[in-house]
């Protein structure tokens, strides 16, 4: 009846096929309806040209034998492993990833009781002490200002503290990878492909299951959706930073008896820092770009006004909140730059 | 141009805690009863995401209720998708949980839960309640939501039989439910579904079709 | 009487080195102790030979230049000293101890102490100041800097940069950048100096200051100086000791003026035959040793004068004769001009060395 019968034919698998079902629970396609019909019950195949000859997919194969596995029972399997396999995960996983979560509720909880009037000063000092620059310090001033005399002041620091502790986190797991990275080529040429893989899998994928893992109300959820995705240039970066150190500067520090550790805090990560410092600024970015995603998981701050703004039709709210992300991304752009250029100025002076 | 209102009596939305909850809590069925007891529903109330019609309906009856009050964290989900995945999750796990969902839909077609009585429906109050900047919300529980079936007047001048079929088509929420269960459960596909309804809900479509369709129907389907 | 050779104190000694690049040099190691040439290694079992059995003495407060063209080895057999470069076979014994059986902490302890190096390519840490770069030997030992500040300022005076201590090196011309290089190895305190074409990046003039300087401060503090070189000139200036490499082999090792009077073989009298004999050879090369006092001398002369400056006391005059005199005055030898003269023809050997035969 079907085009690859003959496969199971040949193999002798006919008897392990056994008959199709007749249960008219089973599910059935309009095609099979109209073909059990049209045919009236015959038991030719329609020929079928080797134009039409459809690809030995599971789904073809099952036609001609019910016994073989469609593919909708391979992510049926899937979806059992995991849920399987989600309690002992969870007990792993959970309190591994508990102190993002502490650090996130107490990072939004410091931001948002501390007055303005303390936390916007902090940001101005923080902006002098990396920049030391009058221009710059005065462009953050007058946009956080701005930002809180629209009524945005609460989501903008919300999205502040998320993305700074975020993008502390990926600098403290980031850096060490990268440099194990650097140190080991095969362990190199095994991360690259992960890198990769976490900068295209939609978050929505392995989000949905980590709902499962922890509780829904955790703010790590959102947290390690924001980690996962930027973490990877700083990784990426730090590798490059380290293997790219003059391998003469490195010659010498071997020469004058330097022990490893050394030669990682005295020589590679402060050449590296250039490339460490680009690859911090480019977490800040990334980490930018998820809030919108990391609201869909109930972050807090300026994503969640983006996604009532598209949710409502309120033209006007999703475009302020919108150029006020754009703003944080300026501002936090500029003061890393600003960084990264005093710590270039330093080495080439 | 309106044709019919689809489903019988509508789409139902609420307040709903898993049925093993409520088998094993009766007085958790109602608001009174999880007011009391905000420990055995998890503590938390999951509520819809920002931007959702049903949020600012829920954030007045929270107000008017003084849900907050009870000890019930109320938690703002970010998506849909995390509102469905913290039911089935917590129906996974068999653990409690306490939030608003609609139908009909796969979740609370799969999942077996129970309303949780808010009150009376009273639809003044009601559309008192979808003002996000009510003074005075009351207490009302959902009332059922039209479903409509609509189309062009230009599909009604081309073609007048389709559009007497769709006038006719209406089925009860429970059936749609069952349906989409059933789709779940098989991890069918709407086509495979659809096949599925005609050969086993023919009661339901019968009084759809015109005499000589439902016989052509019935012919093809007694063959298979 | 000047110390010889002999009654010098050997401080590090290369015996039977090999080293073999490639995927099986143990392997390999075979076939070249068997006698098969660097090129069938190369093109039978696809091994590079960077070394071949070098066996090569050095001696206490000796300047040992080891010369080669490039792809000699000469920049390979170094960093065995201080093993960079782990050798595939053979042994390095610096001050009676096999270096190969090392451990990580005893290597480490004789680059920090009794090693230190200087670079072609400076190899300066760019992120830290003159000063941190020259005290990186202390630093390295866990020296503090309120300690080792004078120590580095010391040496950083005396190569003549004492008002550069605050500034990154990259603010510093090549020369000086060099000289950033001699202070961190001075500073070491370490008595053996490794020094890898430290002056071959330098513009002439600023090369031969250093080798100046080197000269200076060698007179001065008789380090034992391992120096590698391409440049034949250098290598006479500096070496009390020259061992010339070719192809990973030792062609001939001696006291300069030994190996520029008696070349060992072709390859060596087409390596010396461009030179300026009158500036690089001595009296006490040309003379003839004798206490006897001879009649009809021109003047005294100084054994360790070039013949350059003899020609110059002479005026250019051939016939004369001049008694060779020591620092105390006694009479060592007689130079006779004629001798000077002949000496500076280049030996005979060498019409027929390999570049007058490759011409022809």
């Amino acid at each position: 009846m079907a085009t690859y019968d003959f496969v199971f034919d040949a193999l002798g698998l006919r008897g392990w096929c056994g008959e199709a079902s007749t249960d008219t629970d089973a599910p059935m396609s309009m095609d099979e309806l109209l073909a059990q019909s049209g045919g009236g019950g015959g038991g030719a195949a329609p020929a079928v040209s080797l134009w039409e000859l459809p690809f030995p997919s599971m789904d073809a194969l099952n036609d001609a034998c019910a016994a073989f596995p469609q593919s909708r029972e391979l992510t049926q399997g899937l979806e059992r492993g995991f849920l399987n396999a989600k309690d002992a995960m969870s007990f792993v996983l959970d309190p591994l990833t508990q102190p993002l979560s502490w650090a996130l509720e107490s990072a939004l909880y410091g931001i948002l009781t501390t007055p303005w009037w303390i936390v916007i000063p902090i940001l101005m000092a923080i902006t002098w002490f990396v920049s030391r620059s009058w221009g710059l310090l005065a462009f953050v001033t007058l946009s956080i200002a701005g930002l809180a005399f629209i009524d945005h002041y609460d989501y903008a620091m919300q999205t502040l503290a998320i993305i700074f502790v975020c993008a502390f986190i990926c600098v403290l797991i980031g850096v060490p990878i990268g440099i194990a990275m650097s140190r080991s080529d095969s362990f190199q040429n095994g991360a690259i492909p992960v890198l990769d893989m976490l900068q295209t899998l939609p978050p929505f994928v392995y989000l949905i299951p980590l709902i499962f893992l922890f509780s829904v109300t955790e703010p790590k959820l959102y947290g390690i959706a924001i980690i996962l995705y930027a973490i990877v240039p700083v990784i990426r970066l730090t590798n490059l930073g380290i293997r790219m150190v003059d391998p003469h500067v490195m010659e010498a520090a071997e020469a004058f008896g330097m022990t490893r550790r050394q030669k990682l805090y005295g020589v590679q990560i402060p050449l590296a820092l250039p490339n460490i410092m680009a690859g911090v600024n480019q977490t800040i970015m990334m980490s930018l770009a998820m809030v919108v995603i990391a609201s869909l998981v109930s972050a807090p701050g300026l994503g969640v006004l983006v996604l009532r703004g598209i949710r409502n039709l309120e033209l006007g709210v999703g475009l302020v909140a919108g150029l006020g992300i754009v703003i944080l991304a300026v501002i936090l752009d500029r003061v890393t730059k600003a960084s990264l250029a005093r710590i270039n100025a330093q080495q080439k002076s | 141009m309106r044709v019919n209102e689809v489903l019988v009596p509508g789409g139902v939305e609420g307040w709903w805690i898993p049925t093993y909850l409520a088998e094993e809590h009766p007085e958790l069925t109602t608001l009174e009863g999880i007011m009391e007891n905000p420990d055995l529903v998890g503590g938390t109330f999951n509520n819809c995401p920002d931007g959702w019609g049903c949020r600012v309906v829920n954030d007045n009856l929270i107000r008017a209720i003084d849900l907050e009050s009870s000890g019930l964290d109320v938690f703002n989900h970010g998506s849909g998708e995390t509102l469905a995945t913290s039911m089935a999750s917590a129906y996974e796990n068999e653990e409690p949980w306490f939030g608003y969902y609609w139908g009909p839909t796969v979740p609370l077609g799969q999942y077996d839960m129970t309303k949780v009585e808010i009150g009376e429906v009273d639809p003044e109050v009601h559309a008192r309640n979808q003002n996000p900047d009510s003074d005075n919300p009351g207490v009302s529980d959902f009332p059922a939501a039209p479903i409509l079936t609509s189309v062009t007047a230009d599909l009604a001048d081309r073609e007048p039989q389709v559009v007497e079929f769709l006038g006719k088509m209406e089925w009860e929420t429970d059936t749609m439910s069952s349906l989409l269960a059933w789709m779940e459960e098989n991890n069918a596909n709407a086509e495979e579904t659809a096949v599925y309804f005609l050969r086993n809900y023919q009661d339901t479509w019968s009084g759809w079709l015109n005499d000589a369709a439902r016989e052509n129907l019935s012919a093809l389907l007694q063959q298979g | 009487m000047k110390q010889t050779r002999d009654d010098k104190r050997t401080t590090v000694e290369i015996r039977h080195l090999y080293k073999i690049f490639g995927d099986d040099p143990k392997g390999a190691l075979a076939h070249v102790e068997a006698g098969m040439s660097k090129t069938e290694i190369l093109k039978e079992h696809n091994h590079v030979v960077g070394l071949n059995d070098i066996n090569v003495e050095v001696k206490d407060g000796d300047i040992t230049v080891m010369m080669g063209l490039s792809g000699s080895g000469k920049s390979t057999l170094i960093r065995h000293l201080n093993r960079l470069i782990e050798p595939t076979a053979g042994e390095v014994v610096v001050d009676g101890d096999d270096i190969m059986a090392y451990g990580d902490e005893a290597l480490r302890r004789l680059r920090r102490e009794k090693m230190s190096m200087v670079f072609q390519n400076f190899a300066l840490f760019p992120h830290r100041t003159v000063l941190e770069n020259a005290a990186l030997a202390l630093a390295v030992r866990g020296v503090k800097r309120a300690d080792y500040e004078d120590e580095a300022r010391r040496w950083l005076d005396r190569v003549g940069l004492g008002g550069n201590a605050d500034q990154y090196p990259s603010a510093l011309s090549g020369g000086m950048q060099q000289r950033v290089g001699l202070a961190r190895a001075l500073t070491s305190n370490a008595p053996i100096m490794l020094m890898d074409e430290a002056f071959s990046a330098l513009d002439p003039l600023i090369r031969t200051d250093m080798q100046d300087l080197l000269l200076e401060l060698q007179a001065e503090l008789s380090k034992t100086v391992v120096f590698i070189s391409h440049d034949l000139d250098e290598a006479l200036k500096l070496a009390d000791h020259l061992v010339i490499l070719k192809d990973g082999y030792v062609v001939q090792q001696d006291e300069p003026q030994a190996i520029l009077m008696n070349p060992g073989d072709d390859y060596i009298i087409d390596f010396i035959s461009d030179i300026n004999r009158a500036r690089v050879l001595r009296v006490r090369s040309v003379m003839r040793a004798t206490a006897q006092p001879q009649p009809n001398v021109a003047g005294q002369v100084h054994p360790e004068d070039t013949l350059e400056k003899v020609i110059a006391i002479s005026g250019g005059e051939t016939g004369l004769r001049y008694a060779v005199t020591d620092d105390e005055g006694r009479q060592v030898g007689i130079l006779e001009m004629q001798d000077l003269v002949r000496a500076l023809v280049p030996t005979g050997a060498s019409e027929s060395g390999m570049r007058t035969r490759a011409s022809a």
